[in-house]
This record gives C-alpha cells, structure tokens and sequence, in this order.
C-alpha cells in the first residue's frame, strides 16, 4: 500500500487540480481545509479585544501558511485557495445559521435571557440565510456576479485579487460587485427578482 | 440571449449611478432607447443601490464571527423538534453533544447535532440510518441505546441514552488503571461486542473517546451504528472529521491509534477488527500509552503494519501473565489469528478477572452508588429549577416519612424456631403499615433482602424508595427471647434509634407493638388514635397457636412462574398450620385471613379453573374470611380477603365495595392496590388500572409478578412508547430485569409491526429462560409475522412440553394448533386439516370432565373454522362472546370478540369480520397493529379498503 500524502501534500496537489480546472478537486479540499480555519477562527476570537476588528485576509493567510505545502510556495495557488476559503466560509456560516434557524423556529422557545448578543445572533442568521438563498438566484442569472460576491463577502478578498483569481480586469470587478451588491438588496427587500 | 441582457443591463446601472442624482433620469432616457422594461428595472435597482448603506460592505466574518466559528453554547435553551437543549455535553470531532430533555417522553437524553455538510451523499445517508435503526434494536447494559434519529430543517441529530460519567479518556489522563479495573472495563465493552456482533453490526471505531464509565461501575460503549455516520473512511480518503478546536491533525491521529490494520487498508472490516481496537484500548489502560505510536498518522500506522507492542512488563510492573496473552492475541496483524468472536476473548476476561477479583473494587463501587444518588438528586433539583418539572427519578419520590422493615437475623442456631425472627419482623412491619402518616414496603419486597446476605442499605433504600430502614435480630433460648432492634436512616447511615429488648417469649407482641410506636415516633408519623390501637392490638393471647401461624405466613410461597405443583404443596401445609392456629385459638382473628388468602391462592394455583374442586376452595376462603368479620367486624385484614373471594368468584362490583374500606384501614396495603387494578381492567377503568399498579408498585417495588401486569397494562393499553420507557428505565435495577427486558421490547416490536427488531432481540433471550409459556408464543409469533414458516415449525418443535399444550392448544408436533395455522398459511390444505383434527380430538378431551365455558367455545370454533365447517364455527364463536362479551369484561372480551372476527375470516364472512374488527382494533386489548398489519390469519381480509382502515386505526391508537 503507498503511503498516504501528507495534508499539506493533498492541500497542494488539489489547489494545481483545481487551478487546471478541475471542479472536484474543490469538493476534496474544502473538508481539508475546514477544520483548520475553524481552529484558527477560535484563536483570533479569543484573542480579539473589544473594538478590535478582525481582519478576515489576516485568518486567511495564517490558514493558507499552515496547510499549503511549505515547499511549493505559489502565488497562484494562494489566489485561488482565497477562493476556495471563502466558499468554505460561507459554507460553514450558512450552516450553523440553518441549525440556529432551525432550532429557534421549531421549538418556539421563549428566550429568558435578555442577551443582546444573542438576539442580534439570531437576526444575523436569518439574514445570513436570506442572502445565501439570493446568493444562489444571483448565480443562477450571472455566475460570475455571485462569485465577486462570494469572495468579497465571505472571503474578504480584495478587488485586485478577485481580479486575479477570475481573470478579469478590475473595473469589472468593481461594476460587478456594485451591480450584484444593489439586485441582492432588492431582493432582500422583497423585490421579485425573478422578473428582472 | 439573457445573459446579453444582463451585460447591457449592467453597464447602464453603473453608468447611471455614475450620473448626479438629477440628471439620472435623463440618462435613463437616453440610454434605454424606448425599452420601458429595462428602464424600470435600472431605476428600481439605482434606487436600492442609493439606500443600500452598508449593505455587505463588511465581510461575513467581521459581521457575525460567531457564526463562523459555531458557538455551541449559544443553542443552549432553544428546541430541535420535541428537543430542548439543556447545556453542552462535549464537543467531540463529530459536532456536538448536548444534554437534552425529551419533552415528548420526559427524559434525558444526549443529543448529538450532525452539521449539514457532514452528511453529503443520499445513499449512504440511507444506509447508515439503517444501520443505525438495528443499532437501536441493540438493548444491552453496556450499549448506549440509541432512543431517535430524525432531521428538523436539515439538521441531522441522533438523540441516545444520556450517561453520567467520565470518558475512559479522561479516566486515563489521571494515569494507568489497575489491571482488575482495566479488565473489568474490557469485559464489559467486550460483553456490548459480542451482542453487537450477533445482530451483524461492527462498532468500527472502539477507542477511549467511545467509552463511558457511570459511577455506579457500568461501562457504556458509544456511538455503535452511528460511528460510520461521522467516521472518517481511511486515512486515503479525504471525507474528514470536523476539528473544534483540535486540530484536524490531531483528531486523526487520534482514531488511527486504534485502527485494524485491514481498517488501515481500508479493506473490509469485521468483527475481528472491533477486538483488535479493544486490544489496544486495553494495552493503553494497563501500559499508560498505546502501543502504536508516531509523529503523524502515517508514522502510526507504519507503526500499526509493521511493529510489535513493547510488552506490558516493561511498562508496568504488576500486570499477569495471563493479560498480557489476551493483549498479544487480540493484537495479532492477522485476523485470522485473533479472537475469532467477542465470546471468546470475554470469556477469557471472565476468567482472569475472577483469579483476581479483589474487595477493594467491589467496595468502590458501592460508594460509587452512594454518589449515584446524591447525584440523582442533584439532577432532580436541576430540572426543577431550570423547567419547573420534577424529574420523575426515585429521589425525589422519597419522602422523610417511609420505611422498610427488613428481615430480622435469626440467631438460634435451631431451625425450628428459625421462623419466629420472621414473625417477629413481620409484625412490626404489618403494624407500621397501619400508618397512613407513613410509607411502609410491602413485605414481598422486604423479603428479597435476607439477612443472611451482604446488604448495602443505601442501595436496599434507594431501590424501595425509602429513607429509612429497620434491622434488628431475634434470640429465642427457652422461655426467652431477646430482640435488637435499630432503626436507619439510609440516606446517611445515621442509625437514629436503637433498642434491645431480654424479656419473656409470652412479651413478645408488647415488644413489637413497643418497637413499631417507637419507629413511628423517631419518624414524626402522625397517629390517629385508631392507629395507636391497633399498634397496641396483640393479635392472639395463644403462643402456640402464634407459632402455627408464624410458622405457616414464613413458609415460601412466591409463586414461582407455572410452578403449579410446588406452589400446591407448600399451599396445602399452610392450610395444615393455619387449622392447628384456629383450633387452638378460635378467636384468633388474622389466622383466619390468612387462610382465607391460602384457600384463594390454591383456586388460582390450580388453573382457576371451574371444577368442582376449584369451586370448594373458593367456598372454604368465603368461610374464613366470614369467620374473620365474625370476630372482628371492622378488621381490616378480613375485609381484604372477602375482597379477594368476590375477585376470584368474579363478583367484581362486592370486591370493590370491601377494597374502599380495606384503604381505609390498612393505607399502606399493597394487594388490595392490586386487587383493585386486575378489578379495574376488566370493567374498562384502564386509567384507574394504571394509577392503581403504580401506587402499588411504589409500595412493593420488588414484586416481580405485579410489576410484570403492571407492563402488561401498559401493554393491552396499546402505550408502547410508555411502557418502552419503563422498561428501559429499570433495566438495571428493577424487578424484572434482563431477559425480561428483551422480551418486552420484542412484544412491543412485534406490537408495532417490526418483526425484524423483534427477533434481534428476541435471539438475546436464552433458549433455557423459561418462567412462562409467553417467550415462546412471542417467538411463534415472531416467526409468523415474517411468514418465516420454517422458522415457525422448529419454534413449535423446540416448545417445551409443560407449555405446548397451554400455547398451541394441545397435539404434539407437527398436529397442533399452531401447526394448523403454519400449514394454512403456507396453502398446504391437506396437512393443515390433520393438524386441526388432531387439535380438536385432544381440546375435547381436555375439556371432557369441566364445564364449558367461553375460553372452550373461542378455541373450538377457531379449529373448527380451520376445518372449514362453517355453521359450527360461526355457532360456538358467537357464544364465547355471548358467555363473556367485552361489556362484561374489557380485559378477555376483546380477545374473544378477535376469534369470532378471524372465525368470520376464515370461512368466508368477510363483511362481518370487518365488522367485529371495527370495534375491537381502537380499543384496549384489542388485536396489536402488528398482529392486523401481519398475521397470516388475516389474510383472506388484505386487499379490502375497510381492513385497510382498520389497520390504519390500530396504529393510531398505538402510541
């Protein structure tokens, strides 16, 4: 039996496969990589201080450090591992917002604790939620809008490297993000997308 | 075409956002070019891009981190289905566990969330909940029962057995574990194996992490039928365990250190693999370390391939040789080489623990079970605060003011006068339960703790339900007698009160009825000056006649389970004794009652069948317990056993007239609770039934007859989930324990309509456990409920003799009954006619000399039915329910109502089979759904919609 790869080897060759086009490579690194942002995501919370906000590339380099192969480093498969951490992110987010969502509504529990944050946890899952389900519309109509969104929002690219990573000028970019930013207000509004 | 659209709908908005808000409109003008749709569209998103403020301006992350990172606690409160998460159990690589309450069923549980991400592909998503689903058929003391799995709104959960405990992981932080502890824990995940084996399911993930140790010295093993749910597959794959907060590095490492070389392979496992991981958990327990070991998981399982373990010895001093064998074996690379089956390496455990088993592990536990209850007690006062809702454990049922008045040491040396230490206890038990300020056993359950045995009281305490306990030892030596006496408080070993008495034997009831006042007294019972009295009240001036009858209630008379002769000659000297007592003292009142009780016994003893024999005994009870009133008109004890007589001579409206002033008198009286239940359940009083056998049972917790139709209330009442929970919940400590417990749940499966989960438990159940005929009508049943006829023919040939003939009505095998019915169903005419010939020669013969009653009209038309002469079957069916139709008695009139619905069935009177089984499907003791859904007996009604109805109704008033 050949000797399994190491992580990193496996984060590496799957970043290249994915890069080259292949979409399932994407599915295999996402449960890779998850479990180290999460323990990362951890560290910087409870090293945060109040007012100190937290800086999502910063996460995000860190995770990038420790799982790619360190003797391969490739400027590339940084771009695109960006993007592979932000579907994860959003992945991960919008899933414990289903299980907060689903917890609260099936039981009608009256919550006791006059905890703010809790309250504004709540309201932000459901709109997490909302926008997650105007996310996927938006890429039903326009797959690139969704995916400026996608990285902007949950993997706090930057427009250059959203640039980058979709092979595209950066004005484009930029008219992208402002065009899907107001349809996905809209339609959190209660517009009817589906006409436009 | 559309996505055309979409560009030039693009760029328009982001040049007209680029335009001064005044003269937007304008360039909308111009731009659109006449398209209204796309310039009503432009405008409406300028419009929400003006008021989009910082609408996502800031990633995700920033906004709401917490979502990012899943703050378990933050679910806390809130309900998943019927679920209501109480606090965080653990957080494990597999999500979370949570304590929760089932509001549903009002118990605990331990409440694991699967993320949605988790659980990706359908298929296997299908195949493990399977999996799971016979997991949960599992039922054994060392296997978490897993109670539901289900989805709300795409979250998965598991709900199991909630434990308290500590993981054998946090066990082994603190340090190697002595080997008789490490052995005994290995037994016990061995013992789980070895069930979890036999129904097909491998664990494929036993390590300490999975295992539980309770403080009470029972070992759970975790996770069985869900560790696939969440396992990582092999180290090859790249489907991994969500890491919070280890990382993902060390939460392989972690399950690589007990996997199976074939699991490291990922080749297909099996049973062996489970023994070699409880190989390595048991070399870690006795070394400190395991015995495969690397920097990273490919080291290990480098490791696992190709090393041998450092042998114990080096690791610690005191292990046997013996262990070290057991370590080796199940550690061998090839499987065919190890233990074959979770039998034999629990058998090899056994023996090396028994050479070894020291006091010092025995006595651990028993402080372990003190810390049980305080716990218990704790959780109680848990609940109540956080829910306003006592939890339903033994401690809270507890009250200052109850009692158990155990056996008394006999210290002669002499057995004649071995019983007087009984009578002596039993006085002062009957006295005491004429308190009705105090909760007073019942002495069937006493009498399971003899004195002679080692008794923990705090554990005797804690399962009666009482606070208090009384020992105390007798001394006869010729005209004198000494009595010790002390009185306990069980909750803290206080003794409160203690007393010795050296006095005359002629004394003996002042000092018992001195004894019971001042129990009363040390407790705070409130007595009534009819309760002093009759705590005073000496029950005969005779000593010898006193003899008689303390010789006569001492003499063993727990009916042993269809011990019908033993029973009849133990009853028949208590009857010898109890005359001797009346002769010699024609006023002793109690002496009386109790041979009232002895007559009715032996009318139950013998069949309770009609005959004129049965009919003297019920006679000669009426006569006793006359005499009785005679003396003492208000005795309490009397009007118990007239109540009794009306029972058995089936005058049910008299007995209940004599059992409303037996409570009055006699508070603490557990039969006459008894009584009234049986009484209850044929007049259609089901609730009162219920509330009567719980009552009674808290008064005489050990009394395994009673508990057993208090179940079989449940049962006729068609509240299986209920009655599934009261199982379960005294599978450890109640009356009825293990094969019982499997038995029950195999009715309730089969009750149900599962027949597959049913045999699984069924094979738990001993081929030599017999007590009753029902373990092998259940197995019948079983078999024909899978239309498994084979199977069905070797249950009916393995029957025991004494049973074939009650179960499957006469006729030696293959000429039965229940032959009859194997043969009908499987279309072979020809053999199924001899089989009803032959059943229905020996039910003649059987009933010859009695007289017939409805049970012989139901049986006659049922073979008659079978041999398809229709008139007499319809004829005799018709009047069993005339001789006992279910307005006369709810509990057997169902049942007769049921033949006459399957004799319609059975010779072509469909209509009217329909007709019958309306009624009796939604009511209690009516046929199960499982019996509707899969009898074969029904099968000439399947196809018809009104029979569809039917069996729809059954399941719902199953619950």
């Amino acid at each position: 039996m050949m000797a399994p790869a190491s992580p990193q080897q496996q984060v590496t060759q799957l970043l290249t496969e994915w890069r080259s086009g292949d979409p399932s490579a994407l599915e295999k690194l996402i449960p890779l990589v998850q479990p180290e942002l999460q323990r990362l995501a951890h560290h910087y919370m409870s090293r945060e201080r109040p007012g100190h906000t937290l800086q999502t590339t910063a996460l995000l380099d860190d995770a990038y450090l420790q799982l790619a192969d360190k003797t391969h480093p490739h400027w590339q498969n940084r771009a695109h591992f960006f993007a592979v951490a932000a579907q994860l992110m959003r992945r991960i987010m919008v899933d414990h917002a289903r299980q907060r969502h689903a917890l609260k509504r099936s039981g009608g529990a009256i919550r006791i604790t006059l905890d703010e944050c809790a309250a504004v946890t709540e309201t932000r899952s459901a709109e997490l939620l909302a926008l997650d389900e105007a996310l996927e519309k938006l890429a039903a109509a326009d797959q690139r809008k969704a995916r400026v969104v996608e990285m902007r929002y949950f993997g706090g690219l930057t427009m250059e490297e959203i640039a980058d990573v979709l092979k595209i000028h950066v004005n484009t970019v930029t008219r992208d993000w402002t065009a899907a930013r107001a349809w996905l207000f809209a339609a959190l509004s209660g517009e009817n997308m589906d006409a436009v | 075409m559309q996505s055309e659209r979409w560009q030039s709908w693009t760029d328009v908005f982001n040049l007209a956002v680029e335009q001064p808000p005044d003269e937007r409109a304008a360039f909308l003008e111009r731009s659109c070019d006449g398209d209204e749709a796309l310039r009503r569209k432009v405008e409406l998103l300028v419009k929400y891009h003006d008021t989009a403020g910082d609408f996502i301006k800031s990633p995700a992350f920033q906004v709401a981190p917490e979502l990012l990172v899943g703050d378990p606690e933050a679910l806390i409160g809130q309900h998943l289905g019927c679920y209501r998460l109480e606090a965080v159990a653990g957080v494990g690589g597999m999500g979370v566990v949570y304590l929760a309450w089932d509001e549903r069923l009002g118990r605990k549980v331990a409440l694991k969330l699967l993320p949605q991400s988790m659980v990706t592909n359908e298929a296997d998503l299908q195949r493990l909940e399977r999996e799971a689903r016979t997991a949960s058929a599992l039922n054994h003391p060392n296997i978490v029962t897993i109670h539901d799995i289900g989805e709300v709104d795409s979250t998965h959960y598991v709900a199991t057995e909630f434990i308290e405990g500590t993981t054998l992981r946090e066990r082994m932080t603190k340090g190697p574990i002595p080997p008789n502890e490490a052995v005994d824990i290995a037994a016990q995940v061995a013992s789980a194996l070895c069930v979890a084996h036999r129904a097909g399911i491998v664990h494929r993930d036993i390590k300490p992490e999975n295992i539980m140790l309770r403080p009470d010295g029972y070992v759970k093993v975790l996770d069985f039928g869900i560790a696939k749910l969440t396992q990582q597959e092999t180290l090859g794959t790249t489907t991994m365990l969500r890491a919070q907060p280890a990382t993902q590095q060390s939460m392989v490492l972690g399950t690589t250190r007990y996997m199976s070389p074939e699991q490291a392979m990922a080749q297909q496992v099996d049973a062996r693999s489970d023994l070699w991981s409880l190989g390595v958990v048991l070399y870690e327990m006795l070394a400190g370390s395991v015995p495969f070991e690397g920097e990273t998981a490919t080291a290990v399982i480098a490791a696992i391939f190709e090393s041998n373990p450092q042998p114990l010895k080096h690791r610690t001093p005191i292990v046997p040789s013996a262990l070290q064998t057991v370590v080796d074996r199940s550690l061998r690379k090839d499987p065919a080489e190890r233990y074959q089956t979770a039998e034999e390496m629990l058998s090899e455990l056994h023996a090396i623990k028994e050479k070894g088993d020291s006091i010092a592990g025995r006595r651990a536990r028993w402080i372990a079970v003190a810390a049980v209850a305080a716990m218990l007690v704790g959780l109680a006062l848990f609940y109540a605060s956080r829910s306003g809702r006592t939890a339903p454990t033994r401690a809270t049922a507890m009250t200052e003011k109850s009692i158990a008045v155990l056996p008394f040491e006999n210290l002669n040396k002499d057995e004649e006068d071995a019983f007087f230490a009984g009578g002596v206890q039993d006085e002062i038990l009957t006295d005491l339960a004429k308190v009705a300020d105090l909760k007073v056993i019942s002495r069937t359950s006493v009498m399971k703790y003899k004195s002679d045995l080692e008794r923990n009281l705090r554990e005797i305490a804690n399962t009666l339900g009482v606070s208090h306990v009384v020992e105390g030892s007798v001394q006869r030596a010729g005209e004198r007698v000494r009595v010790n006496v002390q009185l306990i408080d069980a909750r803290n070993d206080a003794h409160l009160w203690a007393e010795h008495y050296d006095r005359d034997v002629a004394d003996v009831f002042a000092i018992q009825s001195e004894i019971a006042q001042q129990i009363a007294n040390q407790l705070r019972a409130k007595l009534s000056v009819a309760e002093k009295a009759a705590i005073a009240e000496r029950p005969t001036t005779d000593l010898v006649a006193y003899a008689f009858y303390t010789k006569a209630k001492d003499l063993a008379w727990d009916l042993a389970w269809n011990d019908w002769e033993g029973a009849e000659k133990s009853l028949n000297r208590k009857v010898e004794l109890l005359e001797k007592a009346t002769q010699r003292d024609p006023i002793f009142a109690l002496a009386y009652c109790a041979l009232a009780k002895t007559q009715c016994d032996l009318f139950l003893a013998t069949g309770a069948e009609f005959s004129d024999v049965s009919r003297t005994r019920l006679e000669l009870a009426k006569k006793a317990a006359d005499a009785a009133l005679q003396i003492r008109p208000d005795l309490g004890e009397a009007h118990l056993e007239l109540a009794r007589y009306y029972f058995c001579a089936g005058d049910f409206d008299r007995a209940r007239d004599e059992l409303t002033i037996v409570r009055r008198t006699l508070p603490n009286n557990s039969e006459a609770l008894y009584i009234a239940a049986r009484i209850d359940r044929r007049q259609n009083r089901w609730d009162d039934s219920l509330a009567n056998y719980q009552k009674a049972s808290e008064l005489d917790p050990r009394n395994t007859e009673a508990a057993f139709w208090y179940r079989d209330t449940y049962f006729e009442m068609r509240r299986y989930n209920e009655l599934e929970q009261l199982i379960t919940k005294d599978a450890a400590r109640g009356p009825l324990q293990s094969p019982w417990t499997q038995l029950w749940l195999a009715m309730i499966k089969l009750a149900k309509g599962d027949p597959v989960a049913a045999r699984v438990l069924l094979a738990q159940v001993p081929l030599d456990f017999g007590p009753t005929e029902w373990i092998w009508e259940t197995r019948f049943t079983a078999a024909l409920y899978l239309r498994d006829y084979d199977a069905a023919s070797r249950v009916i040939a393995a029957t025991p003799v004494k049973f074939a003939d009650f179960t499957f009505l006469g006729g030696q095998p293959p000429e039965s009954w229940a032959d009859g019915q194997v043969a009908r169903a499987r279309g072979d005419t020809q053999k199924a006619l001899a089989a009803f010939s032959t059943a229905r020669k020996r039910l003649d013969a059987k009933w010859e000399t009695q007289v017939k009653d409805d049970r012989y009209f139901a049986q006659i038309a049922a073979i008659d039915a079978g041999l398809g002469r229709k008139e007499e079957a319809i004829r005799e069916a018709r009047r069993a329910v005339e001789l006992r139709p279910i307005a006369k008695d709810s509990l057997q009139g169902p049942e007769i109502a049921t033949s006459l619905a399957f004799v319609y069935a059975w010779t072509g009177e469909r209509a009217r089979a329909l007709e019958e089984l309306e009624i009796v499907a939604k009511i209690p003791a009516g046929p199960t759904y499982g019996d509707l859904l899969l009898n074969p007996r029904w099968d000439d009604l399947r196809g018809d919609k009104r029979f569809d109805k039917i069996v729809a109704a059954a399941k719902a008033a199953s619950r």
